[in-house]
């Protein structure tokens, strides 16, 4: 597949170029490449940082402004940033007032988020993990901490950057940020791969009349290939399986600013039953149109009726892509009246704007 | 199954190409060809309808692949495509394969049970293998590496009696352990568990008629797959005796009092004061640590410090007790070696902070628990082991100093467990007994405390240790599991006190009556000695009225460790060796390894005809610096001990010659050393090989006797394998020309006045027994408990 | 060879025969990484070892065995990127921290840090030997140093045992299931494939050994 580019090896750094001469509200620094929100008003607010591989945009580069991110640390296409860009992001933000990572749940970003949290603690500096795990389609189960995050970042992003705009301390954002991510499910599907700027070609092929179940965000295989069914059938399939999903455990490690290490803490999440409410994402993972994603909410809508599922708010559109996959992801996240309130909150994104 | 279309507009290159597939598929794939146009298909170009036809052809296929020249044969193949009914479109797959590279990489991956995704993965990176060979710079880095990904499903059923225990479990994972593989296993299709795991494997609690599932992956996951058939062919290498013997015993309910009943296991009596070893429950609290990597530095290094210890154990013990007894320690090994463990206890420390002393215990005492819960009473003796190896790395972790009890006077000990490894450890002439509550009469330690001759007592009533105390006088019986207290019951103490001496009495004139010389009913004088492999051997040869040793097999001391026994070691061990027989002679064979006797550091490669190859002598001169180093600890044994030396599986004069010199080198070093040796120690050979039976006047002026082992020249004169279950050799009696060679023997032998010996076991044999004596034979080499029996025998005969 | 001991030079050797390793296998690694993961290792790899190579003149003039490692540590922790970032950031992080003041290692002091260092990589990857990563490279290099110091071997002979274990190991990766990192998620599809990060381990530690055998 043709792509955009110029040397491969200069794409991460020529695209923060573009977003650097394109956009005033945000300040892009290079070596170590990271992004962050120009003089923000609100000096005793907790700060959010998050970060992970470039190709996902606008997660997270896009998310940086009033009512979100404050800082975003890229990676080179589908790699986790170094803890050296995580540490220069956060030190050049740091207010005191604390700062909490965001940080999607792949082997590679918790070891750097780690490292990074490590060595801000050196320097006195309390930073906290909030992992996101939401894609319920990863196959190895809960005793390995295994199930990836994915589109349900967004929405994390979103509610405690409001939270945090309204000076939410850092023990309630953190508290906040544990209610949504137990409360969030993912499940995606691809119609085709993406196409890798390192090869040149896909990592995987999909024939005409077929799809993949159960894609991430990076370009890797899904879980099951079945045949193509109409976008009804599909999105039936997706729904189904999260909403079938059982209780889930896993344990996740948080910084001891005391102890100086990292402790193992348990989260479930509870399977979803009829009359919850929830913010529904329907995200498209960039190669797929806008129209096409709606028809996947028409259906979405009219199952979740028909299973007492309560929408409660929506957000249709690309925000966590992977390159230019044609596919899309549905997300689940529990809300109540707290949430939807922060939801509500005014963000100034180049992603999200209201 | 999956088919094969090849498109071309050439008919001849299609079925060139289908013959290729073909030939490298094994005929297994069905391809069909679908090229040229024209009735007779004779001109060149593609036709849709052709296509068509003969993918309808492969109709029943599960896929159809289909593989183009170019052009037209791409258009017309899709054409082909439009043409055919929606449920059969849905199986095919056109791919852009090269042509001929493609249909044979994809005939072979479809032969193997690859899937679609792969063969045309595969197919189409086909071109690959010639653009590496092409390109050198290319070799270092070839992609076509990739393995079969699919694994090898091997089910095997449980075919000896007790089952998957410790010790086949033991075979098995070192069988494993030799080949390129990664294997997982499960029993009756429960969950498959790490089959390189000794806690995982031995756990799985698998029965005699269970199924056991392999998933078997790597490089040399068919051979493994053969070595395995045979392993399930040879019952598991499970004599199958065991259950017969030991059976579960009923220990009395009723206690007489003052009688504390047990199991007896090893014979015996003992009387003595009581010494308890009751720090066998090391109990480690748990305690957190800041910095897990030094921990984990210090378990490293407390692991290997114990493997090493028992590595060291295992090979006196060998030397020692022999073979079957040094075999306990392979359990401890693979413990020690057990990456699952290992793994468990590292994440308790790297993720809970946990002091790496803690994780281990907490880790082995669960494993240990596990071990209890089993059925089988010989996997659930093994947490015998566990607690042994549990206590061992964590006394080096906590740098406990009381590792080494010192006996300082005889006692008999009482443990509520005690392990091998903790027995061989005591001063073994102060341990006159042992009562031990919790071992089993088949635990490891049992089976070594009957090899060392010291009466033990198991499964005692708890209630004793109410009663006893350090210093106390107790009696044990180890014939019937009696335990009497002095304080309590005085009377049954003497009782057993004089039968113990009666018992001694008994053995003292069982053995000088086995002393007694065998002489046959016209007076012919003969000897009897003994055949044996290890200390323990000479000591039981000696009891049983062995007048010497005439065959003491070095190779034993070689096995079972990671490199040759140095110098001083085997002094130490020939040394012993000639003292269990209270220097009566004794004949040192040097090391005949090769052959059957495989020994893996010796570098003797994988040879097609082992029998026929570098073995024995021939060995020992190709590596004279493994064979000097032996003949030095010989030469130097022989200074204060009546020692003689033979040669195995001698064939040719040049060999003795050659060997002779080597000798004469190291005698002339030791002259130098001023290191005293025997200057006249005499030297015979083995004779196994029947070209020996031609050249003994040869041989006259370089050696002193002859020592015929009969089963190698059995089978190297009949040509026959004695494991060999097909042939009709019966190796237990004289072949007629076994025996005519050994009168020819005989013959040659007395014209050049050489001494003959005989080593053999089929001197057991009454008829061959008789036979050989008639032949004019005297000296008889068998193993120790024979002989009794065969002197007896002997004093029957009556020679012309 | 016949020198004992590894120096400050011989480390910068070493690194500059490594970047020359990682951008011959770049496309290699590149190969392995898509079949089990997303196509960017070699990428990383040739990222981070090229910086330090950048560096060489730099690097230098630093005799002090644990300032060398520990710059070389966060050049590559800071421009590897991804997981292998820091996993062989922590490698030579932990390697470094004994090394403060020290000019020269011999083998025994090598297999040591060595240790130390595959020890932290296990602590920061929270994986164990046999998960299908570059720590199932590392542990037999380990354990093939140890035992070359308990055998008394010489510092070229302990190298080159290091050398054919981790090859090993690397080949030893390929019939398992991974269980960290994205390999993880395709399950038993992984079996059958090479793990990236064993191959680029196996090439650093390949480049020790042709840097040592070329003195």
């Amino acid at each position: 597949m043709k792509v955009l580019s110029n040397k491969i090896e200069n794409i991460v750094e020529e695209q923060l170029y573009g977003l650097q001469s394109s956009n005033s509200d945000i300040e892009v620094r290079f070596d170590p490449n990271f992004i962050i929100r120009k003089k923000s008003k609100n000096k005793t607010k907790v700060i959010l940082i998050s970060g992970g591989g470039s190709g996902h945009e606008p997660l997270h580069t896009g998310f940086v402004g009033y009512g979100m991110l404050d800082g975003a640390c890229p990676g080179g296409v589908f790699s986790s940033p170094s803890p050296i860009q995580i540490f220069e992001c956060a030190k050049k933000l740091n207010n005191g007032c604390g700062i909490i990572f965001i940080v999607k749940n792949y082997a590679g970003d918790i070891m750097n988020f780690q490292m990074a949290t490590e060595m801000l603690s050196l320097e006195g500096i309390k930073s906290q993990h909030l992992v996101v795990d939401d894609d319920i389609a990863t196959a190895i189960g809960a005793p390995t901490n295994q199930r990836r995050g994915i589109a349900a970042t967004v929405i994390v992003e979103k509610i405690i950057g409001a939270a945090a705009e309204l000076n939410y301390s850092f023990e309630e954002c953190l508290a906040l940020g544990k209610k949504i991510i137990t409360g969030a499910r993912s499940f995606g599907v691809a119609l085709s791969a993406c196409t890798m700027y390192t090869t040149g070609e896909s990592n995987f092929k999909l024939e005409e009349n077929k799809i993949e179940l159960g894609v991430g965000i990076h370009g890797e295989s899904g879980i099951e290939k079945v045949d193509l069914m109409p976008v009804d059938e599909i999105t039936d399939v997706l729904i189904t399986k999260i909403l079938s999903d059982k209780d889930y455990k896993r344990t996740f490690n948080s910084w001891s600013f005391k102890a100086n290490k990292w402790i193992g803490n348990s989260l479930i999440s509870k399977k979803f039953k009829e009359n919850d409410e929830f913010i529904i994402l329907v995200n498209g993972l960039g190669g797929t149109p806008l129209s096409e994603l709606y028809l996947v909410y028409r259906k979405l809508n009219e199952i979740c009726k028909k299973k007492h599922i309560i929408i409660k708010r929506n957000l249709i559109g690309s925000y966590a892509t992977s390159l230019d996959t044609k596919g899309f992801s549905i997300s689940l996240i529990k809300s109540d009246d707290e949430i939807i309130k922060l939801w509500d909150k005014k963000v100034k994104t180049i992603g999200l704007n209201w | 199954m999956i088919g094969i279309v090849i498109v071309s507009h050439s008919k001849k290159l299609a079925e060139g190409v289908k013959e290729l597939a073909n030939q490298m598929s094994q005929n297994k794939v069905p391809i069909i060809t679908a090229a040229g146009i024209s009735e007779e298909k004779k001109g060149i170009g593609t036709d849709p309808i052709l296509i068509k036809l003969a993918i309808e052809e492969l109709a029943i296929c599960k896929e159809i692949l289909i593989l183009m020249d170019m052009g037209s044969a791409v258009m017309n193949a899709q054409l082909a495509m439009d043409l055919i009914d929606a449920e059969l479109k849905q199986k095919i797959r056109l791919c852009e394969a090269p042509l001929i590279e493609g249909a044979i990489v994809a005939a072979v991956q479809i032969m193997i049970g690859a899937n679609i995704d792969s063969v045309i993965k595969e197919a189409k990176r086909s071109l690959l293998g010639k653009k590496v060979m092409l390109d050198p710079k290319n070799t270092q880095t070839n992609p076509l590496e990739k393995e079969e990904k699919i694994d090898l499903v091997l089910e095997i059923r449980v075919p000896n009696i007790s089952g998957l225990h410790a010790r086949p479990s033991v075979k098995l994972i070192a069988i494993i352990s030799q080949y390129q593989v990664n294997v997982r296993v499960s029993v009756n299709n429960g969950e498959f568990v790490d089959a390189h795991s000794v806690s995982q494997v031995s756990t799985l609690g698998a029965k005699k008629g269970d199924l056991l599932i392999f998933r078997i992956n790597g490089k040399e996951k068919l051979k493994l797959k053969e070595i395995l058939l045979s392993f399930e062919k040879n019952n598991f290498n499970d004599n199958d005796l065991l259950p017969l013997k030991s059976i579960e015993k009923e220990i009395p309910k009723k206690q007489v009092s003052g009688k504390y009943s047990g199991y007896g296991v090893s014979k015996g009596i003992a009387i003595g004061t009581v010494k308890s070893l009751s720090n066998l429950h090391i109990k480690v609290e748990k305690s957190v640590i800041a910095n897990p990597i030094s921990q984990i530095q210090e378990l490293n290094s407390a692991i290997q410090q114990v493997l090493e210890s028992i590595k060291l154990l295992q090979q006196k013990t060998q030397a020692q007790y022999g073979q079957e007894d040094a075999e306990i320690f392979n359990f401890h090994i693979l413990v020690l070696n057990d990456r699952n463990t290992l793994n468990k206890v590292k994440s308790l420390v790297h993720q809970n902070y946990y002091s790496a002393s803690y994780a281990w215990f907490k880790v082995m005492t669960s494993l240990e628990e596990v071990y209890l819960k089993m059925d089988n009473k010989y996997i659930r003796e093994r947490s015998s082991d566990i607690l042994e190896i549990k206590n061992k790395v964590i006394d080096l972790l906590k740098n406990n100093k009381n590792e080494h009890f010192e006996l300082k006077k005889p006692v008999i000990l009482v443990v509520d467990d005690i392990g091998p490894a903790q027995l061989l450890s005591l001063k073994l002439e102060f341990v006159k007994g042992i009562i031990s509550l919790n071992n089993t009469e088949t635990s490891h330690a049992a089976i070594l405390s009957k090899s060392l001759g010291i009466p033990l007592v198991t499964r005692v009533d708890k209630a004793i240790l109410k009663q006893i105390k350090d210093k106390d006088i107790i009696a044990i019986n180890g014939f019937n599991g009696d335990v009497y207290i002095h304080s309590e019951s005085p009377n049954k103490v003497e009782e057993l006190k004089k039968l113990k001496i009666e018992q001694e009495e008994i053995i003292k004139e069982q053995f000088l009556h086995s002393k007694k010389n065998a002489i046959s009913k016209d007076g012919s004088k003969f000897k009897i000695y003994g055949n044996i492999g290890s200390t323990k051997e000479g000591d039981i040869a000696y009891k049983n009225g062995a007048e010497g040793i005439g065959l003491y097999r070095t190779e034993f001391l070689f096995m079972n460790r990671e490199k040759a026994p140095s110098e001083e070691e085997q002094f130490k061990i020939y040394t012993d060796v000639c003292k269990s027989v209270n220097n009566l002679p004794v004949t040192i064979r040097t090391l005949d390894a090769g052959g059957d006797k495989f020994i893996s550091y010796l570098g003797i490669s994988k040879e097609k005809n082992p029998s026929l190859g570098l073995r024995g002598i021939r060995y020992c001169l190709k590596n004279k610096a493994i064979f000097k180093t032996q003949l030095k600890a010989i030469c130097r044994v022989s200074a204060k001990y009546n020692l003689k030396m033979m040669y195995p599986m001698v064939s040719t004069v040049e060999e003795v010659e050659l060997a002779n010199n080597l000798l004469r080198e190291v005698q002339n070093e030791l002259d130098t050393e001023k290191i005293a040796f025997d200057k006249n120690m005499k030297i015979g050979i083995m004779v196994e090989v029947p070209s020996i039976l031609f050249l003994i006047p040869e041989l006259s002026g370089m050696i002193d006797f002859l020592s015929i082992g009969s089963n190698d020249l059995t089978q190297y004169l009949l040509a026959s394998d004695r494991e060999h279950q097909d042939l009709n050799v019966d190796f237990n009696t004289l072949h007629t020309s076994v025996l005519l060679a050994i009168k020819k023997i005989i013959k040659e032998a007395d014209k050049v006045h050489l001494e003959v010996n005989f080593c053999g076991e089929l001197a057991q044999n009454e008829k061959a027994l008789k036979q050989l004596s008639e032949l004019g034979i005297r000296n008889f080499s068998i193993s120790g408990p024979s002989i009794p029996n065969c002197k007896e025998k002997i004093r029957e005969i009556y020679l012309n | 060879m016949n020198i004992e001991v590894i120096k400050a030079n011989h480390i910068i050797k070493w690194f500059i025969e490594a970047a020359k390793s990682m951008n011959a296998n770049k496309e290699y690694l590149t190969q392995l990484d898509s079949d089990i993961g997303d196509a960017d290792h070699g990428f990383n790899m040739v990222r981070g070892f090229n910086k330090v190579y950048n560096r060489t003149n730099e690097f230098l003039l630093q005799e002090n065995l644990g300032i060398l490692t520990k710059d070389i540590a966060m050049t590559l922790l800071s421009s590897i990127g991804g997981a292998a970032g820091p996993l062989y950031g922590s490698f030579f992080l932990e390697f470094s921290k004994k090394l403060d003041k020290k000019t020269t290692l011999n083998l025994s002091e090598f297999s040591e840090v060595f240790e130390l260092g595959t020890i932290a990589v296990e602590h920061r990857g929270n994986a164990t030997f046999g998960d299908k990563t570059l720590i199932d490279v590392l542990v037999p290099a380990s354990e093939a140093l140890k035992k070359a110091v308990k055998n008394k071997k010489t510092l070229a002979e302990g190298i080159n045992l290091m050398a054919k274990e981790a090859e090993l190991g690397m080949n030893a990766t390929i019939p398992l299931i991974a269980k960290k990192g994205r390999a993880s998620y395709l399950g038993v599809r992984s079996v059958g494939y090479k793990d990236p990060g064993a191959a680029s381990c196996y090439f650093l530690l390949l480049a020790l050994k042709e840097t040592m055998t070329q003195l």
